[in-house]
């Protein structure tokens, strides 16, 4: 309940009590009766006649409305999580605590012990990350931003350069790698590179350093659709955690031996609510880990 | 001056509102040993009046870089960007963008547009990029 409504009720709940004395000292309990119908009738009428004004709207009528946007955002240009201008503001901290704990480390880390310079080393190892989410919730942003273009879309392709990106990165992990080809849907070309680096980015984190490393693009069925699949014979997850994979921030391992801002499979979540289609996410410890996502061709061609 | 005159300090516009980050600016300057002369607008009306030299600006140095970030109060660095490109004077000054592309291209390309290149080149671009990775902002 909002404050304003708040504020209407008790304003009309006053009124009808001070009616009430008057009718009491005017016809004493033979009003009773009355009473009663004007404790319910007055606060009703001014809540009515706040509600005509529009001065006051009930809560439930904003969710109504914020559902609505919601549906009718998921194929058009939508607005954005955050206000623009929120990541400059966001970064220029850190640039600045990051820049003088270097300009620290650099000028006078001399006059510092071991133990000094290795606060600095980690506020600036902390700002790395602070940067690393900054980036990972605007990414987030814009792909919720940014219009719509559908096209005719080869994923096969996308993901042979995102791999080729990946390996000239780190040429000493050897992973075997396979793409089916002709892997091809109508959809957002930008927005499906953004998911496939975050899906095959993982796939290269959790096979790292592992004998006989895999990772394959293929399509495939999952629940009577036609879905993409990116399958790795990496570290694998515990099936039980499986739904808190998709929330931001979730891990379930850990961040020193895997890490990340914890928003990709999040932002892989949204991009595909996006565009109106869905992932899902299947794994075995240390076995590895299948992510199946569908993009619906109907929908995408309007 | 021309930058060909090699003892002469390069002289620089830097175009921020962020006071640590023009501290931070002057530090790498000194860091990479290159002297320079670094004057700040705060904004981006005050660039123009310090590149047109109106007003309390009528004896400033003409820059040979303009080191320009793009979030400025009043008048925005897109803004001053498309009255230097305007201007056929200004237009000769290279501008260096403060944005986070740090795409070597983008770089050489204004090191390119510089009117006379330092004689010892090579360096002088070494020191100037080790500068920009300092302060292009990310």
């Amino acid at each position: 309940m909002s404050p304003g409504t708040v504020f209407a009720l008790s304003l009309s709940l006053l009124a009808a009590i001070l009616f009430e004395w008057l009718a009491l000292a005017l016809f004493g309990y033979l009003a009773l009766p009355l009473l009663a119908a004007i404790t319910v009738a007055i606060p009703a009428l001014m809540l009515a006649a706040a509600w005509t004004l529009g001065r006051i709207k009930p809560d439930f009528f904003s969710s109504l409305r914020k559902d609505e946007a919601q549906k009718t955002g998921a194929n058009s240009p939508s607005t954005g999580i955050f206000p623009e201008g929120a990541f400059h503001d966001l970064r220029a901290p850190v640039r600045g605590i990051d820049g003088f704990a270097t300009a620290l480390e650099e000028d006078y880390g001399n006059n510092l012990d071991d133990t000094g310079r290795d606060y600095l080393r980690r506020i600036r190892s902390e700002c790395g990350h602070l940067r690393g989410i900054i980036d990972g919730l605007q990414q987030l942003d814009s792909s919720m931003r940014r219009p719509l273009a559908l096209t005719e879309t080869d994923l096969s392709a996308i993901a042979e350069e995102i791999i080729q990106a990946l390996r000239e990165a780190e040429p000493g992990n050897q992973v075997e790698t396979r793409v089916e080809m002709g892997l091809s849907a109508r959809t957002d070309p930008a927005l499906i590179r953004i998911l496939l680096v975050h899906l095959i980015g993982n796939a290269w984190k959790f096979t790292r350093d592992r004998p006989n490393a895999r990772i394959e693009i293929k399509t495939g069925m999952r629940n009577g659709k036609d879905v993409f699949m990116v399958n790795d014979s990496g570290a694998g997850f515990d099936m039980a955690y499986a739904a808190k994979l998709f929330e931001p921030f979730q891990r379930l391992h850990d961040p020193s031996l895997f890490p990340g801002n914890g928003l990709g499979l999040y932002t892989a979540r949204k991009i595909l609510e996006r565009l109106g289609g869905e992932i899902w996410a299947a794994g075995e410890e240390n076995r590895g880990a299948v992510f199946s996502f569908f993009i619906p061709q109907d929908k995408a061609k309007r | 001056m021309t930058l060909n005159d090699s003892h002469a300090p390069l002289e620089i516009l830097l175009v921020e509102d962020n006071e640590n980050d023009v501290i931070l600016a002057r530090r790498a300057f000194r860091a990479a040993g290159l002297e320079c002369n670094i004057s700040v607008a705060r904004d981006g009306v005050e660039a123009m009046e310090f590149l047109r030299k109106e007003g309390r600006y009528s004896s400033a140095p003409t820059p040979d870089i303009i080191l320009l970030d793009l979030h400025l109060p009043r008048k925005n660095g897109r803004e001053v960007m498309e009255e230097i490109k305007k201007d056929s004077v200004l237009k000769c000054i290279p501008v260096i963008l403060l944005t986070s592309s740090t795409e070597e291209a983008d770089i050489s390309e204004a090191y390119g547009s510089l009117a006379s290149p330092p004689k010892d080149k090579q360096d002088w671009v070494e020191k100037f990029t080790k500068v920009l990775s300092k302060i292009l902002k990310r």
